[in-house]
C-alpha cells in the first residue's frame, strides 16, 4: 500500500479520536439555532422583505430547538412572545410529542402524528391536525380562544380535554371527550354539534355520516357502546339543496333508481344485496364497502374497468375512485372520477370528482398546474362549499409551488379577507410579504 | 436551554416527553429534502444540517484540523448551502454538494488567514489546535503533529487535496468536483503535494523513517 495513504490513514485514526472528544457540533447547533433568529430580524426589520429561505429558518428555529432537545416554553420563544407558528410537527414512530403552552395548555400527538401550530396568542391558539390522534387539555378560562382544526371540521375548545383523531384519506373524524365539553363544525353541521364529556363523536366527509356515541360501563367493567346515528345533515332538515359535499341533493340523477343517495356504507351494501342490475358489479362492490381497497380494484381490473365503469351509478363512481386514489391506482380514480363528471354533470358529486382530481394532482402526481385547475373547477361549481376554504389554501400553496407568484399573491390576499385565522393564513401572509419591495437605503 | 423530560406515563407508549420533530414528507429522501428547501417548507434546514454536519465538520476538520474555528466555519458551510439552494436539483449530489461549499469556505478562510498573518503580523491560530492530537503511545501523537503541521504550510490548493486524497481517502473523481477542477488538474496538484510533503517530511525523523521505507520514495 502506498506509504503516504497509509500515513493519512493512521494521521486520520488519531484525528478521528480527537473530534469524538470535540464539542464543536454542540457549539455549531447553539449558533446555528441563535443565527436563524438574527437572520429572522435582520431581514424583516432592514428591509420588509422575506426570501424564499427565510420562513424554513423560522420554522427551522423552532424545530432546532425541538430536534435539539428543547422544550417550546415561553423563555424559548423568538422576540414576538408567540409560541412559532407554522412549522410542521410530528411525532416520531415510538413517542409522543408533548407541545405545552403558556397558562398550561397542551398539545400531545400521538406517535406517528402530525399537525401544525397556525397562531397562538393569550387567549390561545389555533392548531391543525393533520393526520393521527392528538390528545387536547385546555385549562377552562373566562376568554379562551381555542380552535382545533381537523380537515374541513373546526372544534372550538373552552376548557375540556379530549382526544380528536383526523385521517385525511378517508376524511374521517373522531372526537373522544374526556372531560368538559365542546362545539364541532363542519360539513353538513355548520352551526356546531356539541360533545360532552363520556361522548364520542365521529364524522366522514365522504360517507356523509355522523354518529354521535355515549360510552358506559356495564357491571363485568366491560365498556358498551350505544350507538345513535344520525340522520341530520343528509336531507332531514330541509338541508337538500345546500351546496358543498352535496350527498343529499336530490336533483341528482339517479339512473332511474330509487335508493337513498345518502352514502352510507353499510346502506350500500344493502342495495347491493337488493339490486339486480348492478349484481355483476357486486364482488368488488362488497370489498370496497368494507374498506377492502386493493382487493377491490384487483377484481375491477379483472372484470374490466371500462365494464365497470359503464355499469356503476353515481355513488359507485365515487366509491371507486376513491378506493383507487387510496391504493395509489391513480389512473383508474382519474377514469372514474372523470367518468362521473362526464355523467352527472352539474351535480355535487361531480364536483367532488372535481375536488378529489385536483387532490391526487397534488398530494400523489406533484403536478401543482393540473392540482390549480381541478380546485378552481370545484371552487366555481361550490363557491359556498364548506370545503372552500381547505380548497383555497391548497390552490394556494399549489400556486406558490409552481412559481405562478403573482397568482399567488391574489390568492393569498383572498384568503386571507375570507379566513384570517385559517391553516394556510401564516403561508397566504409570507406570500404577500415577499412582494414588499426593498427600500432605498438612503431612505432609512 | 435544556429541560427535563416530562415524567407522565402514557400506558402503551413509551414515556411521554420531548418528541423528535421530524418535518414530513421527506424523512430519508434527498430529493424531497431539496424540494422542501427550495419550497421554504419550516424545518427543511435543520433536517440538512442534522442530515450533515458530521460530514461537513469532517471535511473541514481534514482541511484545517482541530481549529477553533470550526463551529463558525460548519455554519457558514450551511447557510452558504440555504442561500444557494436552487443551484441543486438532484438529490443524489446533495453530499457531494455541500462538500463542495465546505472546501469553499475552508478555502476563503485559510486566504484570509493568510492575508491578515502577512498584513498584521497576527499570531498563528492554527498551531493551538495541535495540542488535540493525542495518543497513548506519544511517538504516534507527535507524529501527527508533525504531520498537521506540514499540511497546514502547504499552499492552499495543495492542502485541500492532500488532506482529502491522503487523510479522507477520496477519490480523484470526488476531488475533482469537490475542488470544480478538472481530474488532470487535481493530478497535477496531488504529483505537487506529495513532493513538498516529502521535501517537508525530511525534517521530521520519524516521518523521514517511515517514508524512507518505501521504494517509491527512495527513489525520488
Amino acid at each position: 500500500m502506498n506509504e503516504l495513504k497509509r500515513l493519512g490513514k493512521e494521521f486520520a485514526d488519531i484525528e478521528d479520536r480527537a473530534l469524538d472528544q470535540d464539542d464543536s457540533l454542540e457549539k455549531a447547533k447553539k449558533l446555528f439555532i441563535q443565527r436563524i433568529a438574527e437572520e429572522r430580524e435582520h431581514t424583516l426589520t432592514s428591509t420588509g422583505r422575506r426570501s424564499l429561505w427565510v420562513p424554513a429558518l423560522i420554522g427551522a428555529a423552532a424545530a432546532a430547538c425541538i430536534i435539539f432537545g428543547m422544550m417550546l416554553l415561553p423563555s424559548d420563544i423568538p422576540s414576538d412572545n408567540e409560541v412559532p407558528v407554522g412549522n410542521w410537527l410530528k411525532a416520531p414512530a415510538n413517542k409522543e410529542l408533548s407541545i405545552d403552552f403558556p397558562k398550561g395548555d397542551r398539545i400531545v400527538f400521538s406517535p406517528g402524528s402530525e399537525g401544525r401550530i397556525a397562531s397562538s396568542s393569550d387567549e390561545g391558539a389555533i392548531v391543525v391536525l393533520e393526520r393521527g390522534l392528538a390528545t387536547v387539555s385546555v385549562v377552562p378560562r373566562k376568554n379562551n380562544e381555542w380552535r382545533i382544526n381537523a380537515g374541513p371540521y373546526e372544534i372550538q375548545v373552552v376548557g375540556t380535554k379530549f382526544d380528536v383523531a383526523w385521517h385525511p384519506d378517508t376524511t374521517s373524524l373522531e372526537i373522544t371527550m374526556l372531560k368538559g365539553e365542546i362545539l364541532v363544525s363542519g360539513p353538513f353541521i355548520p352551526e356546531g354539534q356539541r360533545v360532552r364529556a363520556e361522548q364520542v363523536f365521529t364524522a366522514s366527509v365522504v360517507n356523509g355520516n355522523m354518529t354521535l356515541s355515549s360510552t358506559k360501563e356495564s357491571s363485568d367493567n366491560n365498556v358498551l357502546v350505544e350507538h345513535q346515528t344520525m340522520a341530520r345533515g343528509l336531507g332531514s332538515r330541509g338541508e337538500a339543496n345546500r351546496p358543498g359535499i352535496e350527498l343529499e341533493r336530490t336533483d341528482v340523477p339517479q339512473d332511474g333508481n330509487t335508493e337513498n343517495f345518502a352514502y352510507d356504507k353499510h346502506q350500500n351494501v344493502q342495495d347491493v344485496k337488493k339490486s339486480g342490475r348492478r349484481g355483476n358489479n357486486s364482488a368488488w362492490l362488497s370489498k370496497a364497502s368494507a374498506g377492502n381497497y386493493s382487493e377491490a380494484i384487483s377484481i375491477v381490473v379483472d372484470r374490466g374497468l371500462a365494464k365497470t365503469l359503464a355499469q356503476s351509478n353515481a355513488k359507485e363512481l365515487l366509491l371507486l375512485g376513491d378506493a383507487a386514489r387510496l391504493t395509489k391506482n391513480i389512473e383508474i380514480a382519474q377514469k372514474a372520477y372523470l367518468e362521473m363528471r362526464k355523467r352527472y354533470k352539474g351535480s355535487g358529486l361531480s364536483s367532488n370528482a372535481a375536488l378529489m382530481m385536483g387532490r391526487m394532482a397534488f398530494d400523489q402526481r406533484r403536478d401543482y398546474r393540473d392540482a390549480i385547475r381541478w380546485l378552481e373547477i370545484y371552487l366555481s361549481e361550490q363557491p359556498n362549499s364548506s370545503l372552500r376554504r381547505e380548497a383555497l389554501g391548497r390552490i394556494l400553496e399549489a400556486k406558490n409551488r409552481s412559481g405562478k407568484k403573482q397568482s399567488a399573491r391574489q390568492t393569498a390576499r383572498d384568503y386571507l379577507e375570507s379566513y384570517p385565522n385559517g391553516p394556510h393564513a401564516a403561508t397566504a401572509k409570507d406570500i404577500l410579504n415577499e412582494a414588499i419591495p426593498r427600500k432605498p437605503i438612503n431612505n432609512q | 436551554m435544556d429541560h427535563s423530560p416530562k415524567e407522565e406515563h402514557t400506558g402503551k407508549y413509551e414515556k411521554s416527553g420531548m418528541g423528535t420533530v421530524q418535518p414530513f414528507r421527506f424523512v430519508g429522501d434527498d430529493e424531497a429534502l431539496i424540494e422542501a428547501l427550495k419550497s421554504g417548507h419550516v424545518g427543511a434546514a435543520t433536517v440538512l444540517y442534522e442530515r450533515y454536519s458530521v460530514h461537513v465538520r469532517k471535511v473541514l476538520v481534514r482541511i484545517m484540523g482541530m481549529d477553533q474555528e470550526l463551529p463558525d466555519l460548519i455554519n457558514e458551510v450551511f447557510f452558504q448551502a440555504l442561500k444557494s439552494v436552487d443551484n441543486i436539483n438532484d438529490g443524489s449530489r446533495l453530499k457531494a454538494w455541500l462538500t463542495r461549499i465546505a472546501v469553499y469556505v475552508a478555502r476563503g478562510c485559510i486566504r484570509k488567514r493568510s492575508r491578515k498573518r502577512w498584513l498584521f503580523f497576527s499570531e498563528d491560530v492554527e498551531s493551538d489546535a495541535l495540542y488535540h492530537y493525542s495518543d497513548k503511545d506519544e511517538s504516534r501523537a507527535e507524529m501527527a503533529r508533525a504531520i498537521r503541521n506540514i499540511i497546514n504550510s502547504m499552499p492552499v490548493d495543495e492542502r485541500i487535496v492532500f488532506s482529502l486524497r491522503f487523510v479522507e481517502g477520496m477519490e480523484i473523481v470526488e476531488l475533482a468536483e469537490a475542488c470544480e477542477v478538472s481530474k488532470a488538474t487535481i493530478k497535477r496538484r496531488l504529483a505537487k503535494c506529495e513532493r513538498r510533503f516529502k521535501a517537508l517530511a525530511s525534517g521530521h525523523e520519524g516521518l523521514r523513517a517511515m517514508l524512507e521505507s518505501s521504494p517509491k520514495w527512495r527513489k525520488r
